[in-house]
């Protein structure tokens, strides 16, 4: 260790051992034994270092907990957010469907979801209705078709 | 409790395991939240950004490469760049921050001596351009190693003290001369 490494390493990192780099660590406090030209720099970088140890902060309260809700609350990775995605469609659906403070919503809402089969099949029979009577409406025809044919045969031999 | 290393740790965040999440962030929020409060001296700020860095750990834990840095290098490197974005946000780069007493109240008047030179030492840090109060941040207070701290600031280690060396004979010259801050 030379006095330029060692002035170089006090300006920057100060006069306690603990922050100089490890590597020049045991070098470095050698060195500071040692030498008198060594130990008049560390006294006049003392100082300033007293005066930062004295500058202490006071932790933020309850922080830890407001991170923890808001981060794992949020949910916020791929496979949560689509998780919380399909999960808040369906409670959705059922808080729609039977609110849990509301009298009047909570009669008429299952009432119109029980309804709707009623009128799917409605829909679908009178289709059906339509399509049947279509079909003996041509057969109507064809009959009346033949009538007329045998008629015609007779009076046109 | 099992304890896992901050490696293992954060290799079961990224699977989305919340106690893994749990055990990290209250093994790393002590540290990560004095250093910007020492960056900010504000709390309120201090707290929206330490939120934002703990969110990306939970969000961007497998971006983690342990080959490149430790977990707690890597959180300070979060930490530090979102205090620049903020100071550039707020046009406050280089400028004098107000900081918050350390203890988060107003002092009274007849303030002891220990808290009056308490708060001269966080004005003087303050008064310091931003890469200087980071660089004496990192390896004064966190106690980071000289490489960790170059890593966090993207710097070489012979950068890293001249920023370091320049800052304390600033912070220095301010203790010693408060006016000329």
């Amino acid at each position: 260790m030379q006095l330029n490494r060692f002035t170089q390493i006090v300006e920057a990192y100060g006069s306690q051992p603990q922050h100089w780099p490890q590597a020049e660590r045991q070098a470095a406090s050698l060195f500071a034994e040692q030498q008198p030209e060594a130990q008049r720099l560390l006294a006049r970088h003392d100082d300033l270092d007293r005066r930062l140890n004295a500058a202490t902060v006071a932790p933020l309260n309850g922080l830890e907990a407001r991170i923890f809700a808001r981060v794992i609350g949020s949910s916020t990775t791929q496979s949560d957010v689509q998780t919380t995605k399909s999960n808040g469609l369906l409670s959705h659906f059922l808080n729609w469907l039977m609110p849990p403070q509301t009298l009047p919503s909570l009669l008429w809402r299952p009432g119109l979801v029980a309804a709707i089969p009623l009128l799917i099949g409605l829909f679908i029979g009178s289709n059906l209705n339509i399509s049947a009577l279509d079909e003996s409406d041509s057969w109507d025809e064809q009959v009346y078709l033949l009538a007329l044919t045998a008629d015609t045969l007779e009076t046109y031999p | 409790m099992v304890e896992f290393t901050d490696r293992q740790l954060i290799e079961q965040i990224s699977w989305g395991q919340k106690d893994a999440y749990q055990q990290l962030l209250h093994r790393q929020l002590p540290a990560v939240s004095r250093f910007v409060l020492r960056m900010t001296g504000q709390a309120a700020e201090t707290e929206d950004i330490v939120q934002e860095v703990f969110l990306r750990l939970w969000t961007q834990a497998d971006r983690f490469d342990p080959q490149l840095a430790g977990v707690s290098t890597w959180l300070h490197r979060i930490a530090h760049n979102l205090c620049i974005d903020y100071f550039r946000k707020h046009n406050r780069l280089d400028s004098k921050a107000q900081p918050t007493d350390s203890t988060g109240g107003i002092e009274p008047d007849a303030v002891l001596e220990g808290s009056t030179r308490r708060q001269a030492v966080t004005l003087a840090l303050s008064a310091l351009p931003e890469r200087q109060r980071s660089a004496i941040i990192l390896c004064h207070y966190q106690e980071l190693s000289n490489i960790e701290a170059a890593m966090i600031l993207d710097v070489s280690v012979d950068a890293l003290e001249s920023l370091l060396a320049r800052g304390r004979r600033k912070l220095r010259s301010i203790l010693e001369n408060p006016t000329c801050s």
